[in-house]
């Protein structure tokens, strides 16, 4: 199953006529880890709706092999997780394990198959112990790694996070970036956490003013400090990205180059 | 963050020893049995002392075998109770009949008194068998049961939302409140309250912007208008028992009366 996406000319405004996206051009293939960088404001979490058909724009947009469309809402979702930046508005059962079972649940799935979904998805985020807890229980952490469970239980071919290290302390963030290495997906994220773009991406865009504005390897365009300054973004004080060793995938020994 | 107010919404949850029999009736059983018990002592006539005698010992029965105790009992109906009473006290005030007694200013009529003693047994009844549902089954469950019993989905899913962001809006209203105090805030008279109207607005678009957050994050798991059970409510042996027993005991009672 194809997990690309094919963005197309795609533009959209907000309901009161201001252009959030614009001829929004970006195509991304199959087994890629991209960040989208950008400055507040600059239409990234109105990209991230459009790749679940949660905002419809103009212009083509193709996502894990569906053609974005009123039709292929259930299937496309089914195929892209989507994980929010707020975990309080992405949990909102009684406790993590019904959280989970959510998305199976919608999909159809039963009984034995949603337990093994929900087992796996919590195992992978290394949160089985919270299984029972409601979210108000959790820390911030806990609640972003059961977020993530949420998604992963409906098994996706293509995951998109939306600011994952937000509000998180260094350890959570730390255990964060161990457990999104592990994950064996196409994976889009946004992020203002340039260091955590540099350990899990190969490849970087900047998006500003609704449109891409750069995009090429990771460590390049994080290297371009009149780059990076020129759209409202830089690395940490005293950060050398020499040193970052970027993580391997999951079942290969060495990092994956860059797909051409 | 998450401990900034929640000890007053912890009393909502499950209490005493949460693996006993009582704690593991499906919720119907529950709901219809202490409802059951809150309906016999709500209709029995003011004089019929035995039948709120035998809906305290039912309830002393649930919350013993619940390990639910008098104190925990007291920590939640202390929130319900004294609004009841308050409206009941000046019955025999007003209600005349029966010999009569002067208290300083008042006079106290007999008849008045037996009715005030009456409907503090029914009301303390009924605040009672809601707490005993309340320590023994956790909200959501409660709503799982009344959801099986063909409440309207519509209110079951507004009840289950506003118990999940309850929290959530406790704690944006304690860092708002935090943000006025540290500026100085401290209202003395009645025209300095407009800026909690204010927070009161903000709060407002804050928790209607959530809710748009909420739709579209559960759209993107696949909502598609109907919430998805985990797990079946199971109606077993037990549950029927228990109903049967609490039927038993108070039904006859209360035709005899």
């Amino acid at each position: 199953m194809s997990c690309a996406v094919h963005a197309k000319r795609l533009s959209y405004s907000y309901p009161n006529g201001q252009p959030a996206l614009r001829d929004l051009e970006l195509h991304i293939e199959h087994g890629e880890r991209v960040a989208v960088l950008g400055p507040n404001g600059a239409g990234k979490t109105t990209f991230m709706l459009h790749l679940n058909g949660l905002v419809m724009g103009d212009g083509n947009l193709e996502v894990a092999g569906v053609d974005v469309g009123p039709k292929t809402l259930a299937e496309l979702r089914r195929r892209v997780g989507l994980v929010f930046q707020d975990p309080d508005d992405q949990l909102f059962m009684p406790t993590a394990r019904e959280d989970v079972a959510f998305g199976p649940l919608n999909m159809g799935l039963e009984g034995a198959e949603v337990e093994r979904r929900v087992a796996e998805a919590l195992r992978s985020v290394r949160m089985e112990p919270v299984a029972d807890r409601a979210p108000y229980q959790l820390s911030m952490g806990e609640r972003r790694r059961v977020a993530i469970a949420t998604v992963l239980a409906m098994r996706p071919s293509l995951l998109v996070l939306d600011e994952p290290s937000a509000n998180l302390d260094p350890r959570a963030r730390r255990e964060l970036i161990d457990i999104l290495a592990q994950i064996e997906r196409t994976m889009l994220l946004t992020t203002h956490d340039l260091p955590l773009a540099a350990e899990l991406c190969e490849r970087a865009v900047i998006l500003a003013g609704g449109t891409i504005v750069a995009d090429a390897p990771c460590h390049e365009i994080l290297a371009d400090a009149t780059l990076l300054a020129a759209h409202d973004l830089e690395l940490p004080g005293g950060f050398d990205l020499d040193l970052v060793v970027p993580r391997p995938r999951p079942g290969q020994p060495t990092t994956m180059s860059v797909p051409e | 963050m998450g401990t900034l107010c929640n000890h007053s919404l912890d009393l909502t949850g499950p209490a005493g020893n949460l693996e006993s029999p009582v704690h593991r009736l499906d919720p119907r059983a529950k709901i219809v049995g202490l409802l059951a018990v809150t309906l016999v002592a709500v209709t029995t006539p003011f004089e019929a002392w035995p039948v709120y005698l035998i809906c305290a010992l039912v309830l002393a029965l649930v919350a013993a075998l619940a390990g639910v105790g008098p104190r925990e009992i007291w920590r939640r109906a202390r929130f319900v109770l004294p609004l009841v009473l308050v409206v009941a006290v000046f019955v025999p005030l007003v209600r005349e009949g029966g010999q009569a007694w002067e208290l300083g200013p008042f006079t106290v009529h007999e008849t008045g008194l037996q009715i005030f003693a009456a409907v503090a047994a029914k009301a303390t009844i009924g605040t009672i068998a809601a707490v005993l549902l309340a320590a023994t089954t956790s909200f959501p469950s409660v709503l799982r049961g009344l959801e099986a019993m063909h409440m309207p989905r519509l209110l079951i899913l507004i009840a289950a939302f506003m118990y999940r962001y309850l929290f959530v809006i406790v704690e944006e209203a304690g860092r708002m409140r935090a943000a006025l105090a540290a500026r100085g805030f401290r209202p003395r008279t009645a025209l300095q309250v407009g800026a909690l109207g204010r927070v009161a607005t903000a709060m407002f678009l804050r928790t209607y912007a959530r809710g748009e957050r909420v739709y579209q994050a559960m759209l993107a798991r696949g909502y598609s208008g109907r919430m998805p059970q985990l797990t079946p409510l199971a109606f077993g042996r037990a549950d029927l028992v228990f109903v049967a027993a609490v039927l038993v005991t108070l039904v006859p009672a209360r035709v005899l009366a």
